[in-house]
């Protein structure tokens, strides 16, 4: 549409920063409106689910004063979702903290990050991409060619001086949408080994990421490859919806069999 | 068995890493100010060249020459490549995919998850960067 206007929204949630940047034709009081509630889908989900916030239905769930089945129906809805995701991962992708707790932010953040997404989509944005502090969506009508190339990021810190890209995937003409990364980069060690002894954090990886059509499947398989180490090449090779790039501590680098033809000409 | 499966792999990422040094640079400029590289880049950059460290993987070594103009690539060269035999071939068609990568435009990083503070350093630091 010669109509569409290019927008971009920063949206500070979950401790990171949300980037939703598109086109639409809709005027711009109306786009405004819209984003502002896609946002509040984030805020929402952080308020129900985040265990820094101690009235947080999930910090009274975790402390023992409130079950599952008392919690808000949504809360049962990622339970649900994340043992799921436990039994398709093979044990890989724990919500529960070597302490136990049932804290699925792993989850959480892309789980609502697609539902702001979607709701746009409903609400008729439905050019852009959603990059959720670093885990990226490109909804279907996305129309610039730009759009659907992401870049992997090198396996450090977005603020360190030795920040920068470690290759560019194109997802045109792909039945992907979605890229999510997992890593030690941003903030150390916080992904756990859900079957080491002790749970100790995992190190055989320093940066795992995954292509899926799906934004939370892309999230959970990279949480639970770098959780399992290089038998999820394996793993992941055998699983027809994913693709996949893993980075090691030594910059050695390995790819699932289709990778390479994702790489941007 | 698995390991000669992977190898091909390896062997492209290794090159890819070699040459992102370069590359990456004006990488989370690009992200923050997606308009292009012409907002990270200086102008009239001369052609640049670097020699790599020479790395080691598991099937040998590799050692990259890189050259960038404009934070662009240009050529990579390949000055010490051993690999176990029957593997060489690979080499050439992993650069030739890892120099196409470097020189592309794109919307959005995939990374680690960022913290807020991480992306306000950044964006300061993009900042800093431009004329």
């Amino acid at each position: 549409m010669s109509t569409a206007a290019k927008f971009e929204h920063l949206e500070e949630c979950m401790g990171t920063v949300f980037r939703f940047a598109g086109r639409c034709d809709l005027s711009d009081e109306t786009r405004a409106g819209l984003l502002a509630q896609a946002a509040e889908i984030l805020h929402e989900a952080d308020r129900t689910f985040s265990l820094y916030k101690p009235e947080s239905p999930l910090s009274r769930l975790a402390r023992g004063e409130t079950s599952v089945a008392n919690c808000p129906p949504v809360v049962n809805e990622i339970w649900d979702a994340c043992q799921t995701w436990e039994t398709i991962t093979d044990g890989w992708f724990s919500a529960f903290t070597p302490e136990h707790t049932f804290d699925p932010s792993g989850l959480v953040k892309t789980w609502a990050a697609k539902a702001a997404a979607d709701f746009l989509i409903e609400h008729g944005i439905r050019d852009f991409t959603l990059n959720a502090g670093g885990d990226v969506l490109i909804s279907d009508a996305a129309s610039n060619p730009t759009d659907w190339r992401i870049a992997i990021s090198k396996p450090v810190s977005i603020a360190s001086t030795q920040a920068g890209i470690l290759t560019v995937l194109d997802l045109k003409d792909t039945p992907f949408r979605a890229m999510a990364t997992s890593g030690s980069a941003e903030r150390g060690e916080h992904i756990w080994n859900p079957k080491a002894p002790g749970k100790e954090p995992a190190r055989e990886f320093v940066q795992v990421s995954v292509i899926a059509r799906d934004l939370v499947e892309a999230d959970v398989w990279a949480t639970a490859a770098f959780a399992e180490g290089e038998r999820a090449i394996d793993r992941l090779n055998q699983i027809e919806s994913v693709e996949a790039l893993f980075v090691c501590p030594d910059g050695r680098l390995a790819g699932t069999e289709g990778l390479l033809a994702l790489v941007a000409k | 068995m698995p390991n000669s499966k992977y190898f091909r792999r390896w062997v492209p990422s290794t090159a890819i890493l070699g040459l992102v040094s370069i590359a990456g640079g004006i990488g989370v400029n690009l992200w923050l100010n997606p308009a292009g590289p012409s907002a990270a880049v200086d102008g009239a950059a001369a052609p640049q060249t670097v020699t790599g460290d020479a790395i080691e993987y598991r099937y040998g070594v590799i050692q990259l020459e890189i050259t960038a103009t404009a934070g662009k690539l240009t050529e990579i060269k390949s000055i010490q490549a051993t690999a176990d035999s029957g593997f060489d071939q690979a080499f050439p068609i992993l650069q030739e995919a890892a120099l196409a990568a470097g020189s592309t435009e794109f919307s959005n990083v995939s990374g680690a998850t960022f913290t807020s503070e991480g992306y306000k350093q950044a964006l300061a630091s993009a900042i800093s960067k431009l004329q």
